[in-house]
């Protein structure tokens, strides 16, 4: 019987070569004939000569072209196809740092690649915005020339962060490296599929940056019809370089939700599990079914676009995008924050040294979330409505609110009379906090429909769901970098820096949205480079704080490289957690734990001193 | 129980206090609304507010009450001292206030509101409102008034632009520009009609036509306050910022004047 | 014993894993179906040939039924016959790809119509995925030549089975839906 099975695993046969070039420049080469290749064959099967070289349609397929070939180059040839037809597979992950630059099966590397390619994702994103920032300075055009290059700019913005930030850093990034890691698993199911799948964003992202040069669309992240339908090219890799990005979120989410329930350590219940891990799984379920409706939409679209054909303009039905798309939309912005709720509830029980308050009705908030999730897409088109529609997307916008709370609930409880340490990752979880009750109460506002009829496409819905992406989800995101930076480098942060850094991104980020809801209130709508004069005292100060906001970012950015290359050696479990990703070594060895993971109780009891699990070494294998 | 009565005077004051500035505020929370449709969403917006005032203060003062009193005084991982995983009042409060408060927001001012203001529609439906056909194209507003024959109200630089009189009923209906029925996606797209001043905006949809009521109820116009203007607010285009008309709302004399300058307006387009 | 277990978990992870991923794939054909009624209805077109149409639901049956038998045959541990049967599903899905594609040439349906945008957008689709399966039809037949299936170890021809049967599902429903319903 074992015989058969190391027979059936053509893996564990490795003829292992030396690769002469490396991965990526290999994906760039291929990618490049990839898109030669498609394109050529596109533009020979026209039956109307005479076009360009490169038309719409033909950018479509050698862009597939392109994808495919990239992904082959950076290490898909090797450990997807040659496995697939039985070979066995030539590819060597490197020991030292080129193992981030390829295909790697690795979670805790495929985690790193996450992190560093969405980081730099934010970097681009964020400077776009001082750029719209900068504009918005004055009331007239005086820094791009065009209105059209500033509607792109609020674009690539926005489709950068939502589709290459929001839904994955915490999700394909923190996810990916510590998921396994807090269930006790030594590796995940799908670990070749998953470190395919991060690939894909950096084509997805490199997709949506390239796209002006196909000429400005206008339309921001949500490509309305029929106005997509009248935009350049550049729409067309819009909707293409969404589509590679949430493919690579698909694949992170199976692979997640799989090792989730498949994967966990011996005595790992589900009583058990980790409140992080359950916000992975919501959020994996939830990706699982909106991720793959957008892309639909999308292919739509962009049919639409290409044919053309009219699904979607005044021959169709313009309201049926705005349907489907919001039927993902609203999903999306639950897919960024529940996993940041969990981390707060993650964090705070560690920092108080106090047992997790309410531990079940946390998770049912998580999981309610996620149920509702799904039954409030119209609060986003209250403009385009009935009286008779208004009232239950209404009713479940406003009951939404409830399972949210659960998760203050249980983190006010965690903190009421606690002995709460006060470090950097307290400080930003508390911000977070802060923060996201703005972003919520003014949800409150928004859910009513005679408020939403004014307010709606103004800078008072800006400044909201900015309050709950970037107060809820970045800074929760930055507390988790501190939080595990210790596990990830083995080094420790400076605390006066962080604390500070995390102040001054707090102030820049209060000063710059909290404005915006005056902005809204006072007339200024949204997608605008040219604005009424009497709004520009208002926006000047705002760009003011922005720019201060951008600085801040970019310094904690340096902090946090600093900490992980040169900081000072941190201790083994330096907040004294009780998960299991500190019950291994700083980094984590390949296999994530020297030995079998045994759980014996839950990790969120303070109350005694018993460990909640242990780490049997094993001498010798268990074959 | 200390910390509970600290607590609970801290968050009454300060609440009271915020109360009270909001007070003397909150007739203009909205800035300038002048219609009945603004006065609706901006009771709306005040009630609201005064409600979340309360929920608000507390989660902020739950996050600095942790990080004054709660907080320990080293780093040392030392346990808390009270270890609570469960306090029946408190999870009882929690969850049956946020049902309520919930189903209250819902009930009032959500469901009032909405019956409020469809009402509204249908008694000004029936009092013969003035017609305003508003069509919406790229990038220019397009004001009609049927009941006068006045096809494209411009001013004398023939620049769009829009008057109503004050206390009477309107109905505009919304409609994309598409004179030539050909639905052609270089013909129509999404725009928004928002009047800022007057509190509500309606998408115009290609293909449809919608309406909408309301009842300025102040004389005033763009150079006196600059939110009242006609503005898109759904993105169509690079010249979606530019897409902004000049509104006036004026007594009825000055309407009838108006109107005759229109007709003299339109009289010598035609007669040249 | 502990190892068996182990690679039973190993392929009871890969098998939920990939059922769920079908169900993800399977949202797609949610969203089309919904829009196919939205804007075609009930309508079926006059010019539609459903002779062809049904050939092709002919095809699309045979050729989950072939690989459904070559499944049981590596099922009773009969390699050559799930090769051959897998080839042979395959050679049927591409024979009802050419039909698919024939339809497309002549452009019989006109496309400009709202029923011809849902039916090319409906067959694209489902065709799309056909031909991924063929694709992993013929891969996973060239795999069992290389890698030693047996009886009790087998899961990737069960997923190839697994996501044919998938697509085909798929493409009948198009069917009914553009031509019969």
């Amino acid at each position: 019987m074992e015989q058969q099975m190391t027979q059936a695993e053509a893996r564990n046969n490795p003829q292992t070569k030396v690769m002469h070039i490396a991965p990526l420049f290999r994906g760039v080469i291929w990618a490049t004939i990839g898109f030669v290749v498609l394109d050529l064959l596109t533009v020979a099967v026209d039956p109307f000569r005479g076009h360009p070289l490169v038309t719409e349609p033909s950018e479509v397929m050698g862009w597939a072209g392109a994808v495919v070939g990239w992904l082959m180059g950076v290490g898909g040839y090797e450990e997807m196809i040659l496995p697939l037809f039985g070979s066995p597979s030539t590819w060597v992950e490197p020991k030292d740092w080129r193992k981030y630059f390829g295909l790697s099966t690795n979670h805790k590397v495929i985690g790193i690649q996450y992190l560093f390619t969405s980081s730099s994702i934010f970097f681009v994103g964020g400077m776009i915005a001082m750029a719209m920032r900068y504009e918005l300075m004055q009331p007239s055009m005086h820094f791009f020339t065009y209105a059209g290059q500033y509607l792109t700019a609020v674009g690539i913005h926005g489709s950068l962060m939502m589709f290459g930030v929001g839904t994955v850093v915490l999700i394909s990034g923190l996810g990916n490296y510590f998921v396994p890691l807090m269930i006790g698993a030594k590796e995940t199911v799908f670990s070749r599929l998953s470190g395919l799948g991060h690939w894909l964003l950096p084509a997805g992202a490199l997709t949506l940056i390239a796209s002006p040069l196909l000429g400005y669309w206008d339309t921001g992240w949500r490509g309305y019809e029929p106005l997509a339908s009248q935009d350049p090219g550049g729409i067309v890799f819009y909707y293409l370089g969404v589509f590679a990005m949430t493919l690579s979120t698909i694949l992170a989410s199976l692979n997640l939700a799989a090792t989730i329930i498949f994967h966990r350590a011996k005595g790992m219940t589900w009583a058990r599990l980790p409140l992080f891990v359950w916000g992975i799984l919501t959020v994996s379920l939830l990706n699982l079914i909106w991720q793959p409706e957008i892309e639909m939409t999308f292919v739509m679209a962009l049919l639409d676009k290409l044919i053309p054909f009219h699904f979607f303009d005044a021959m169709g039905s313009p309201l049926t995008y705005l349907s489907m798309f919001w039927l993902f939309g609203h999903p999306e912005v639950y897919i960024i924050v529940l996993p940041a709720f969990a981390l707060w509830n993650e964090i705070i029980p560690v920092m108080a040294q106090k047992n997790l308050f309410a531990r079940d009705w946390a998770i049912i908030g998580l999981i309610f979330v996620m149920m509702l999730s799904g039954l409030v897409w119209a609060h986003h088109i209250f403009t385009n409505m009935r009286n008779s529609e208004m009232f239950p997307f209404s009713f479940f916008s406003e009951m939404i609110s409830i399972p949210t709370g659960f998760s203050f609930m249980a983190a006010i409880g965690t903190l009421w009379r606690a002995r709460l340490r006060l470090t950097t990752p307290t400080l930003l979880v508390l911000m977070s906090l802060f923060n996201f009750t703005i972003g919520g109460l003014t949800g409150v506002y928004l859910a009513d429909p005679p408020i939403n009829l004014q307010v709606h496409d103004t800078f008072f819905v800006i400044a909201h769901f900015h309050y709950t992406i970037i107060g809820g989800m970045v800074f929760t995101w930055m507390a988790a970098m501190y939080y595990w930076l210790p596990k990830m480098s083995g080094r420790m942060f400076n605390e006066t820096w962080g604390k500070w850094l995390a102040l001054w991104v707090f102030i820049g980020f209060n000063g710059t949205f909290g404005q915006m809801f005056l902005l809204g209130l006072d007339g200024m709508n949204r997608w605008v480079p040219v604005y009424p004069p009497y709004l520009k005292p208002l926006n000047y100060s705002v760009s003011l704080f922005a720019f201060f906001l951008g600085a801040g970012f970019i310094a904690t950015a340096i902090h946090i490289l600093w900490a992980w290359t040169k900081g000072p050696k941190s201790p083994e479990n330096p907040w004294h957690a009780r998960t299991l990703e500190w019950l291994t070594t700083s980094p984590p060895p390949d296999d994530n734990f020297d030995g079998e993971v045994e759980v014996v109780r839950g990790f969120y009891r303070y109350d005694h001193d018993e460990p909640s699990a242990y780490l049997v070494k094993s001498p010798d294998p268990v074959e | 129980m200390g910390n509970i009565v600290v607590f609970g005077v801290v968050w009454a004051v300060l609440t009271a206090l915020a109360e009270w500035v909001f007070r003397a505020n909150r007739a203009h929370s909205f800035y300038y609304t002048i219609s009945n449709q603004g006065s609706l969403a901006l009771s709306a917006f005040n009630f609201l507010s005064s409600w979340l005032m309360p929920i608000f203060i507390f989660i902020v003062l739950i996050t600095v009450f942790s990080l004054v009193r709660f907080r320990a005084p080293d780093n040392e991982p030392k346990p808390s001292l009270v270890q609570a995983m469960r306090n029946r009042w408190y999870i009882f409060i929690w969850v049956g206030a946020s049902f309520a408060l919930n189903i209250m927001f819902w009930l009032h001012p959500t469901a009032v509101d909405l019956e409020a203001m469809f009402t509204n529609w249908r008694q000004e439906k029936a009092q013969h409102p003035l017609i305003v056909n508003v069509t919406a194209r790229q990038w220019e507003w397009m004001f009609n008034y049927p009941q006068y024959g006045i096809t494209q109200a411009v001013n004398a630089e023939g620049l769009d632009e829009m008057e109503l009189p004050v206390n009477r009923p309107v109905e505009f209906f919304l409609r994309s520009y598409d004179p030539f029925h050909t639905y052609d996606v270089y013909a129509g797209v999404i725009h928004s009609f928002w009047i800022p001043a007057f509190g509500i905006k309606e998408d115009v949809i290609p293909g449809e036509t919608r309406s909408l009521f309301l009842i300025p109820n102040h004389v005033a116009n763009f150079h006196t306050n600059p939110l009242v203007r006609v503005q898109c607010a759904e993105v169509c285009g690079p010249g979606h910022p530019y897409m902004e008309s000049p509104v006036s709302v004026v007594t009825a004399p000055q309407f009838a004047r108006w109107i005759a300058y229109q007709k003299k307006l339109q009289a010598a387009a035609g007669g040249a | 014993m502990a190892v068996t277990y182990a690679k039973d978990r190993e392929i009871a992870a890969y098998r939920w894993g990939f059922r769920i991923f079908l169900v993800s794939q399977s949202v797609p054909f949610i969203l089309l179906f919904s829009d196919w009624y939205m804007f075609d209805g009930y309508y079926v077109s006059r010019v539609v040939d459903k002779w062809l149409g049904s050939a092709e639901a002919l095809l699309a049956l045979v050729s989950g039924y072939m690989a459904w038998r070559a499944l049981q045959a590596i099922r009773q541990g009969r390699l050559t016959d799930m090769v051959q049967g897998f080839r042979r599903a395959a050679v049927a899905g591409a024979a009802q790809l050419v039909v698919l594609a024939y339809q497309w040439g002549t452009r019989f349906i006109p496309p400009g119509t709202r029923y011809g945008e849902v039916y090319y957008t409906l067959t694209g689709v489902s065709g799309f995925y056909e031909l991924i399966g063929v694709f992993v039809l013929l891969a996973i037949s060239v795999r069992a030549a290389r890698v030693q299936f047996t009886a009790n170890f087998h899961w990737d021809a069960e997923a190839a089975e697994y996501f044919w049967i998938f697509q085909m599902v798929a493409g009948l429903l198009s069917y009914l839906f553009l031509y019969w319903i």
